[in-house]
């Protein structure tokens, strides 16, 4: 009985707390920062297309689809082929890997962790190193990415687990462990290469959205925000998580359970980014701290908020990446360079409850 | 009554903005308006270029031709091209500078066509003497030093990013892409795919050539296919073909000389990429493997052995590795910069290569100084020529290395003998005439 009530207790204050107006109004102000970055951000680039032509392009595509062999064919590529997939893309990974990055240190409990804590990101570098070292027998860097990525936290989950349970602090050590695996695969690979192919494989660590495609984004938009969107419902779930498993399981809550929903959907999501665009660093360990500085420790609040800024976060580091320099700057170096100083921030700011 | 409540919504928002949260909400804020920023000042760049570029054609059929290149893909460019872009490390510039079409360049891919692109190599000797070799250059950057200049579409870091935007608004009436060059690796099919279709979309042209790089086991007879096909987008497939010929002719010059060397005298040899990223892995050291370009000049056109029998482009080996493979000759080819023979003979980092044969023997050359050198340029038949003499000297006694570099710079290049001569000091050649080779 008691279990049951207290269950009521928190739905029924949640309930209240989802239509906070302040809360939603950010969250509102953050989605239209969102769009209206993406619509900035299309209109950007070396070629010259006027705005008005930007969007007629897109106009055409999304409501004449008809006519649109009447479109100039090199702006028609330039706006449609080039400049929306590389946008849309971008936003989904900034949602992506924030959202696993909330859900992961919601799980674990731990406000340093992020979506390549259990090696996600040193296997998928190692499957797309395969994919670049033997092209013949490997034939696709994005599939071996995405398959080393899912097979390194498998290899963790399963080394973690143990009499039917899986330990947060066990869960975290094989992470780094079948991480150290893979970075010394990937290290025989970068060994095994040639000069080209070494520098394929530096590049592609660094992240980056340059040969985005309309495939890529058929395949990742989906899968990112029908996780997400799974990972939001169960939000109020991962509230309980966080208090710890025991009382969890006071509450009525199975944690293993839902600690495996958790990660196998936020795995798969951080596998088909990074397997897209190459590992982009710090996103998914800053925006659920801005997040959560922002809109409080609620991950039903927190995982929104964290996606949109995401999204926001990404899109910014694309345009610098894309604008500092006359050429292109790995994404991964952008957003390091702008994420380090924001952890200095964090730890200086919240030393005292990090470090007691 | 009326004037309390704004001033606590004041007081309130003034108090929010100072906390932790609306420092992050700010933060957000100055990044959009950055981003706008950003976007607004572009746009105006981008107009600039664009008016420069549109230029549309409504050309009739009888103005195209078909050309097949290498992938066998029947490609229609206009018959006269006046705008080229290319998209290699300076093989399809020498060709077309042989050609007298070079002036027609208006985009390249490759960053090693700048002339500011080149490393400089420092090199410590036992005694302490320091030695630094700069000015160094890809011959093309002699030839055509305006190419420099010219609308580069890869990005500046080297890492094969290609602009396509740059490239659309190079407005080129033919590219030529040149794959198993740095800017487009030979094992990276899956890239080089996405990159040659979103180029192709854009509505250019695309020309697609093979280096010997891409093939296992080549020889270098696949760059006479590159140079027919580049002939024929101009018409000058004859002339392309006598360029072939001229260059073949320095192969089977050499092929004549040394066909009939027993195996038992046939001398073994290494090739040797000294590189300070090999030292700092805890090697000597990269060699090539029996099936590369390398080998094959070594084996089929100079008719040695080579000392390195595994597989393999760029292997690192270590001190212990190279003492055992212990070869009669060493040559030296670019690795992150030139490398003379002084730098394995007595450098201060390797000294344990003292006990070398060819050490001892004082047998090693310095191979012309290739920058970016995954690829097979204009200038292969000195790289013959250097290796065969290097293994025979007898038999290529008559043949005066830095004068035969002289008269092949002016010959595919169409230069006067100054220029020649300083093609081959930025080739790091000068050591021929020294050492009267």
């Amino acid at each position: 009985m008691e279990e049951v009530s207290t269950e009521v207790k928190i739905s029924t204050h949640t309930t209240l707390d989802f239509f906070e107006g302040r809360k939603l109004c950010i969250m509102f102000f953050l989605a239209v920062v969102m769009v209206a970055g993406g619509m900035v951000t299309i209109c950007l680039g070396t070629y010259q297309i006027s705005i008005v032509e930007v969007y007629s392009i897109i106009a055409t595509h999304l409501f004449s689809p008809d006519i649109v062999d009447s479109l100039d064919k090199l702006k028609n590529t330039i706006v449609w082929n080039i400049r929306f997939p590389r946008v849309i893309m971008a936003i989904t990974v900034g949602i992506g890997l924030s959202v696993a990055g909330a859900i992961y240190q919601g799980c674990f409990r731990n406000p340093l962790v992020e979506p390549y804590i259990l090696g996600v990101s040193s296997g998928a570098a190692f499957g797309a190193a395969l994919g670049i070292v033997y092209p013949h027998i490997f034939f696709s860097i994005q599939l071996g990415a995405f398959l080393f990525a899912l097979l390194s936290v498998f290899l963790a989950y399963t080394l973690a687990r143990s009499r039917g349970q899986t330990p947060v602090v066990t869960l975290v050590l094989a992470g780094i462990i079948i991480g150290s695996i893979f970075s010394a695969f990937v290290s025989i690979m970068k060994y095994l290469s040639n000069d080209t192919q070494l520098r394929e494989i530096v590049f592609w660590m660094m992240g980056g959205f340059y040969y985005t495609q309309w495939d890529d984004v058929r395949l990742t938009v989906p899968v990112v925000l029908i996780s997400v969107a799974i990972m939001w419902f169960f939000g109020w779930k991962l509230n309980v998580l966080s208090m710890g498993d025991e009382e969890a399981r006071a509450l009525g809550v199975n944690p293993e359970i839902f600690k495996f929903i958790f990660i196998v959907l936020a795995t798969l999501v951080t596998a088909v980014c990074v397997s897209s665009v190459g590992i982009v660093a710090w996103v998914g360990l800053m925006m659920p701290h801005a997040a959560r500085l922002i809109q409080g420790p609620d991950n039903r609040f927190v995982i929104p908020t964290a996606a949109l800024m995401g999204g926001v976060y990404i899109i910014f580091c694309d345009t610098l990446a894309r604008t500092l320099t006359s050429a292109e700057i790995p994404i991964g170096i952008v957003t390091a360079i702008v994420g380090a100083p924001y952890l200095l921030y964090l730890l200086r700011s919240k030393e005292k409850e990090i470090f007691g | 009554m009326n004037g309390k409540p704004n001033n606590n919504r004041i007081g309130k928002l003034s108090s929010y903005f100072n906390s932790k949260k609306g420092f992050v909400l700010c933060v957000f804020i100055i990044l959009f308006i950055v981003s706008i920023e950003g976007c607004s000042e572009q746009t105006g760049q981008v107009t600039t270029a664009a008016t420069n570029s549109s230029t549309a054609t409504s050309d009739s059929d009888e103005q195209y031709r078909y050309v097949t290149d290498m992938r066998g893909v029947q490609v229609k460019v206009p018959k006269d091209i006046q705008r080229i872009a290319t998209i290699d490390d300076g093989f399809v510039e020498g060709v077309l500078t042989n050609l007298s079409e070079i002036d027609k360049i208006v985009s390249v891919g490759s960053i090693g066509l700048g002339s500011s692109s080149f490393k400089q190599s420092n090199i410590t000797l036992n005694s302490g003497t320091n030695y630094t070799f700069s000015g160094g250059s890809n011959t093309i950057c002699v030839v055509s030093p305006w190419l420099s200049n010219v609308s580069c579409t890869e990005s500046s870091s080297g890492m094969t990013i290609i602009n396509y935007e740059k490239l659309a608004s190079a407005n080129p009436n033919v590219l030529i892409i040149r794959v198993g060059d740095c800017s487009m690796g030979a094992n990276d099919i899956e890239n080089n795919n996405k990159k040659i279709s979103t180029i192709e979309s854009l509505g250019i042209p695309v020309i697609v050539l093979y280096s010997p790089n891409n093939y296992n086991n080549s020889g270098l007879e696949t760059m006479r296919d590159e140079m027919r096909i580049i002939g024929q987008l101009f018409d000058k497939e004859e002339e392309a073909m006598v360029l072939a010929d001229y260059l073949n002719n320095t192969e089977k010059m050499i092929v004549d000389r040394t066909r009939d060397i027993p195996e038992d005298e046939k001398v073994t040899a290494l090739y040797l990429g000294l590189s300070s990223k090999a030292r700092q892995s805890g090697g000597a050291g990269y060699v090539s493997g029996i099936d590369t370009p390398e080998s094959y000049i070594l084996e089929t056109v100079a008719d040695g052995k080579n000392a390195y029998q595994d597989t393999g482009s760029g292997k690192l080996l270590n001190a212990e590795q190279v003492l055992a493979l212990d070869p009669d000759v060493i040559f030296l080819p670019t690795y992150s910069g030139y490398h003379p023979p002084i730098e394995l003979q007595d450098s201060i980092y390797y000294q344990n290569m003292q006990e070398l044969k060819a050490v001892k023997n004082k047998r090693i050359y310095s191979m012309p100084y290739t920058p970016r050198n995954c690829d097979r340029r204009l200038e292969y038949p000195l790289d013959l020529l250097i290796v065969a003499k290097g293994c025979y000297p007898d038999r290529f006694q008559d043949i005066k290395v830095s004068d035969f570099a002289l008269k092949l710079y002016q010959d595919i290049y169409g230069v006067d003998l100054a220029t020649a001569e300083k093609i081959r000091s930025a080739q790091y050649l000068d050591w021929t005439v020294e050492s009267d080779f």
